[in-house]
């Protein structure tokens, strides 16, 4: 039963993600918007004299919100009270339905005006109130378009960025029964017509709220179009509906995240209006006023005590991790989600909407990890999703294909003895088919192969030269150093040496990275358990690590602390982790190692910087040391990953090979129309991935030292 | 940033970013000849106007200019400029902070195509921090009663159809922010 539930979903999704791909149209719109949006966001954030700081705070703000949630809550409750305003505190979505539609019933509204809140569309609020026989209208106009349309929002802040003018004119016209020309000017003064009477006339009027202020009783809306501001004072009555984790203390703190949200969200500095709204204002002579603001659980005040999870509440709703999610930019909103879209939409489906919920789209996330990168919190969405696919795998069972992808070093560990036999088998065609079909493994992605010596073998037996000991590394190799492409590690350590480096080769596991990738939460401490502790020992004596592959560099510095919760030993470890050129670039400075130009200065060398690497140097080393011997180094990049997502691109189907294919188009054209002579990069697999995609030749760094 | 004159200068640069205007008069009859010009230009026959002086609201009788003082939503829908008294503003987001205690003053700065604000030099403040112990005088005033505070950056805007910047849906398309030195 189990399989079989876990298996359809699957399906449903390969078949989602294959007919999102063929609408080529609504994926250039959302590329565009997405781009845009990161592009506009970076402006922004150079306004800032200090915008790493400034993030710390706003994390440091939710932290403490929701640690004092309880208090905040109440004392929130008193002060909107104190200025008149009614409160109901909904423990779910049923309890708010109810709460709201006896309120419009008691009211007697015909008509009811909203404005955008992802609140509302979490409890699924227009249906019910429908049901009644109650008209309500999106007066945000891109909820509006997707309303009439019935559909569900392709993007966070921009829900129809995938309808052309002509799809809005159209529609408008259809709906309305008047003329609106295929011209945006013309189609917002049809809209502001329209809507026109309708805010005139309503009854009631619903907003959300983006955060609320415990001191002073107010709730705090944000918006572009001024249509909340109508929303909230034309009609006789107003709800807001808000989830109780946008609740801080004090005016300061909602100033803060009043400054963060649109920074990430559009690129603005604020939103065109901000109201602070305590109490319901009278309006002339109107009697019977009223403001209630229903503060929605739904899950939440469960949510805090999850130690990965909770952080979920921190979320400001900006869609920034929408905006550089690889695979959101393939698929969308209608694949990437239930009602909470993108990577954050993970952790919070599946805490009130579900896990089945959530696992239905969870396998998209291929855990590049730009997600928290680009967070204006920090939340660390990438361990969230973790957990969730670790819950779905309890539930569900582990995927075939996962967990032979998991396994790779055992595999790689009995085929280098049989190296020749083994590169025969992975390149033969049949095998391929056959392979594709037991394993899951695309016939069409070349499976690295394996060199009949490790280089850790190689390096046990050879004659160790005796150096200067300036210094000493303990060298973390991972895999394809170590089994496929040995040399990148030979050359390391001929480097090393020849600047009086004394290297060591800890005994290691592979990084386990794809065990979190998968969802095998379990497994991946494992490995990090026992590599943390090889590790330490050797820190204790002194050594530096240095760790070769881009996504290994990462999990010891930023995974294996997360996973052993902080540990004295993780951290040290963490600590002490180097890249490898950003040691190199250390010793060049001390004069260590000497770097003769080598080149001429006519080869054109284009950078790839792998997402683990954003996490870290973004390269910077590397490129720098390039620049130094002597080459033209161009970064050629779309600003998201390129698709291979580490053991991802090897399976087949959309969700593998092929999605890796649509997420890599734009980087692989990018590439190909660059006019560079050559692609340098340290990750092996983004090197595989890249190589198959541009035809171009695509190698390691250290090769050009 | 402590000098007035820079002050103003970022706040109009931040505004007229936004597509706002702004501004500069020395006293209130400059004031009110600006506000006249700004509507006769415009071809503005009717105005709400919320917390402006007498004097004011004289010249744009004077003009032939219909003044409305009050009023529920659906007569404001019809008047072609709303003319209001800022707080403050702040300079570094390019910000007019309205404060009101009854929604006809929301509505006299939201409804109308055209939409005058206007404010004291002196009360532009340079970042938010600063702008943060303005509103909090302004939430001890108010005590009990219920108040909304309104940040206005520019005039509405939307991004929804093809991602094109269009400004001017639901809010006023022309926002303009007279500043008087004296």
């Amino acid at each position: 039963m189990k399989l079989h539930d876990r298996g359809s979903s699957l399906k449903s999704l390969n078949l989602k993600v294959r007919h999102a791909i063929t609408k080529v149209r609504w994926r250039e719109s959302l590329w565009d918007a997405m781009y845009r949006a990161r592009q506009s966001r970076a402006k922004a954030l150079q306004e800032f004299k200090d915008p790493v700081r400034f993030r710390v705070e706003v994390r440091h703000i939710k932290e403490k919100s929701i640690e004092d949630l309880d208090y905040l809550i109440q004392n929130f409750i008193y002060n909107a009270k104190k200025k008149g305003a009614k409160v109901y505190l909904a423990k779910d979505a049923l309890d708010a339905i109810s709460y709201i539609l006896r309120l419009l019933e008691e009211k007697n509204c015909k008509l009811v005006i909203k404005s955008k809140s992802l609140t509302s569309e979490e409890i699924e609020m227009n249906k019910y109130i429908e049901e009644k026989g109650i008209n309500i209208v999106e007066t945000d106009l891109g909820e509006l378009i997707i309303q009439l349309s019935n559909e569900k929002p392709f993007h966070l802040v921009y829900p129809a960025v995938h309808k052309t003018r002509k799809d809005v004119a159209d529609l408008l016209s259809e709906k309305f029964n008047i003329q609106v020309k295929n011209d945006i000017k013309d189609i917002m003064q049809a809209v502001r017509k329209i809507l026109r009477e309708v805010f005139l006339d309503s009854d009631a009027g619903i907003t959300g709220a983006n955060v609320a202020i415990a001191d002073t009783g107010t709730v705090v809306i944000e918006t572009n179009e001024g249509n909340a501001r109508l929303v909230s004072s034309i009609p006789k009555l107003h709800i807001v509906i808000m989830g109780m984790e946008k609740i801080v203390s004090n005016l300061d703190e909602a100033l803060k995240i009043i400054r963060s949200h649109p920074v990430s969200s559009t690129g603005q500095r604020l939103t065109t209006y901000v109201s602070f709204i305590s109490g319901r204002n009278p309006l002339g002579n109107v009697d019977g006023r009223e403001l209630h603001i229903v503060v929605l659980d739904n899950g939440r005040s469960r949510l805090r005590y999850d130690g990965w999870l909770k952080e979920a509440l921190y979320c400001i709703r900006c869609g920034a991790c929408m905006n550089i999610c690889p695979t959101y930019s393939v698929v969308g909103g209608h694949v990437f989600g239930f009602i909470y879209p993108g990577p954050i939409g993970i952790p919070w489906t599946a805490s009130v909407h579900g896990l089945d919920k959530a696992s239905s789209f969870a396998p998209l996330c291929i855990s590049c990890g730009l997600c928290k990168e680009i967070c204006p919190v920090d939340i660390d969405i990438p361990m969230m999703i973790a957990k969730v696919k670790y819950l779905s795998v309890i539930k569900d069972g582990q995927q075939l294909t996962n967990r032979i992808l998991e396994e790779y070093e055992k595999v790689y560990k009995l085929a280098y003895p049989i190296a020749p036999i083994f590169n025969w088998i992975v390149r033969n065609k049949i095998v391929r088919v056959v392979m594709e079909h037991t394993l899951g493994l695309d016939r069409r992605r070349p499976l690295p192969e394996v060199r009949y010596e490790t280089f850790v073998r190689w390096f046990s037996r050879r004659y160790v030269p005796s150096v200067k000991q300036k210094r000493k590394v303990a060298l973390f190799l991972d895999f394809f150093s170590n089994y496929c492409y040995t040399e990148i590690a030979k050359r390391t350590t001929n480097l090393l040496e020849s600047a009086g480096v004394a290297i060591k080769i800890p005994p290691q596991l592979t990084s386990g990275y794809p065990y979190v990738a998968y969802g095998d939460i379990n497994k991946a401490k494992n490995n990090a358990e026992i590599n943390v502790n090889s590790l330490y020992q050797v820190i204790k004596h002194g050594y530096d690590i240095v760790s070769l592959e881009p996504t290994a560099t990462y999990s010891l510095k930023i995974t294996y602390p997360k996973l052993l919760n902080n540990s004295k030993e993780s951290v040290l470890v963490a600590n002490h982790t180097h890249e490898l050129f950003e040691y190199i670039h250390m010793l060049v400075k001390e004069g260590l190692i000497k770097l003769r130009c080598k080149t001429d200065g006519e080869k054109i060398i284009g950078f790839h910087i792998p997402c683990h690497q954003r996490a870290l140097s973004e390269g910077r080393f590397t490129v720098e040391l390039l620049k130094i011997v002597g080459f033209r180094v161009k970064i050629i990049e779309t600003g998201t990953c390129c698709g291979m997502a580490g053991s991802f691109g090897f399976k087949k189907g959309p969700l593998g090979y092929e999605l890796a294919n649509e997420v890599g188009k734009n980087l692989f054209s990018m590439f190909k129309d660059s006019g560079v002579d050559l692609i340098a990069t340290e990750s092996n697999i983004c090197r595989i991935h890249i190589e198959q995609g541009t035809g171009l030749k695509v190698i390691h760094p250290i090769s050009l030292l | 940033m402590s000098k007035v004159s820079d002050i103003f200068t970022l706040f109009k640069q931040r505004f007229e970013e936004l597509a706002g205007s702004v501004y500069l008069v020395g006293t209130e009859e400059e004031c009110a000849m600006l506000v006249k010009d700004i509507l006769v230009k415009r071809d503005v026959k009717s105005v709400a106007v919320t917390k402006v002086k007498q004097k004011l609201i004289l010249e744009l009788l004077d003009s032939g200019i219909e003044v409305l003082r009050g009023g529920d939503a659906r007569r404001l829908s019809y008047v072609d400029a709303g003319i209001s008294l800022a707080e403050f503003a702040i300079a570094e987001t390019g910000t007019i902070v309205e404060a009101s205690h009854d929604d006809y003053e929301r509505l006299v700065s939201s409804l109308p195509r055209i939409h005058l604000v206007i404010l004291n030099l002196k009360d532009i403040v340079h970042t938010l921090e600063e702008a943060s112990s303005r509103l909090k005088e302004i939430y001890r005033r108010s005590g009990d009663s219920p108040l909304v505070v309104t940040f206005i950056s520019g005039p509405s805007r939307t991004g929804d159809i093809e991602l094109r910047l269009i400004v001017g849906v639901h809010g006023p398309h022309e926002v303009h922010a007279i500043v008087q030195a004296k």
